[in-house]
């Protein structure tokens, strides 16, 4: 019997915490760039006028808004790939992605609402915005709690993959429902028609800060999707020792 | 607007804890998968060695 052929990437030597140079190296540039978003939040922005220092929260809130709607467009293109290759990398990449893009989903929702509180006055308000966004969240919660009950991978893989893309419609209904309905949420100051509605200085730390947030991410996914090939290549020399027994 | 100092940091908070606890986690996750994977690599090298004396 042949000794089993695995991939490189699972057999390399793994430092103190369990990564590769490459991760290492991700990792120092996110945390760098997270530093340098931290201080243009508190220290580089001016306060805003009428909402005073809460208004810092933004720079957190919106830069996490965008990288879980990368997620998930992840997740949709992930999906794509799955249905249309059909091969496990596909799978793994919309998995990671799902769970990293929920985790932001989750913080962008509490920091809305911890900015929400001083200014509008309340924690929620089931307005457009808020309640299609909760809505995202709630897909894919629904979409990784299939993955982990469904025993069939090659199924739960299918089912995962339509649910990845139906669940990214929601994205640009998201992004409209602040000019399709009448909403508590502001309009985007980014992408206002005419350019951005706020200063230069504000306009740089929301850009440190979107980087920084991009970066974060790139690091979340590979890391994550480090584990589902570890996953992947377990699954088959489990199932080659199956074999052997049988 | 000085009180809402409190809803800015519990912001951060959140955001700093959660980024921080979910890496570390991932990591335990790495690590005792690799720890996993490399034990079943040595079980299946060993299964072969012991199928076949001569390799």
């Amino acid at each position: 019997m042949q000794p089993i052929s695995l991939p490189d990437h699972p057999a390399k030597p793994v430092t103190g915490f369990h990564l590769d140079p490459k991760t290492l190296f991700l990792l120092g540039a996110a945390t760098i760039s997270m530093l340098a978003a931290l201080y243009a939040a508190l220290l580089y922005a001016p306060t805003e006028r009428v909402q005073g220092a809460v208004q810092r929260i933004f720079y957190f809130h919106v830069p996490l808004a965008w990288t879980s709607y990368l997620a998930f467009f992840v997740v949709m293109v992930a999906g794509i790939g799955y249905l249309w290759k059909g091969t496990p990398f596909w799978d793994a990449l919309g998995r990671a992605s799902a769970e990293v893009g929920l985790l932001l989903t989750t913080m962008m929702l509490l920091t809305g609402s911890l900015w929400a509180r001083p200014i509008w006055g309340t924690w929620w308000s089931w307005d457009a915005r808020l309640t299609t966004t909760l809505l995202l969240w709630f897909i894919y919660v629904g979409y990784l709690m299939l993955r982990s009950s469904v025993d069939d991978e090659r199924k739960a893989a299918r089912y995962a993959a339509v649910i990845g893309i139906v669940g990214a419609l929601d994205i640009p209904i998201i992004h409209q429902s602040v000019v399709w309905w009448r909403s508590l949420h502001p309009e985007s100051v980014v992408l206002a028609s005419g350019g951005p509605a706020m200063p230069q200085s504000m306009q740089l730390a929301l850009l440190i800060s979107l980087v920084a947030f991009t970066i974060l991410y790139a690091v979340l996914v590979t890391l994550r999707l480090r584990i589902e090939r570890l996953r992947q290549d377990i699954r088959l020399l489990r199932r080659r020792a199956l074999e052997r027994m049988a | 607007m000085e009180g809402n100092l409190a809803f800015l940091f519990a912001a951060l908070a959140i955001v700093w804890l959660v980024i921080i606890g979910y890496l570390v986690m991932l990591g335990s996750r790495v690590g005792a998968l690799q720890r996993e994977l490399d034990t079943l690599k040595q079980r299946d090298a060993w299964t072969d060695d012991e199928a076949d004396p001569a390799h």
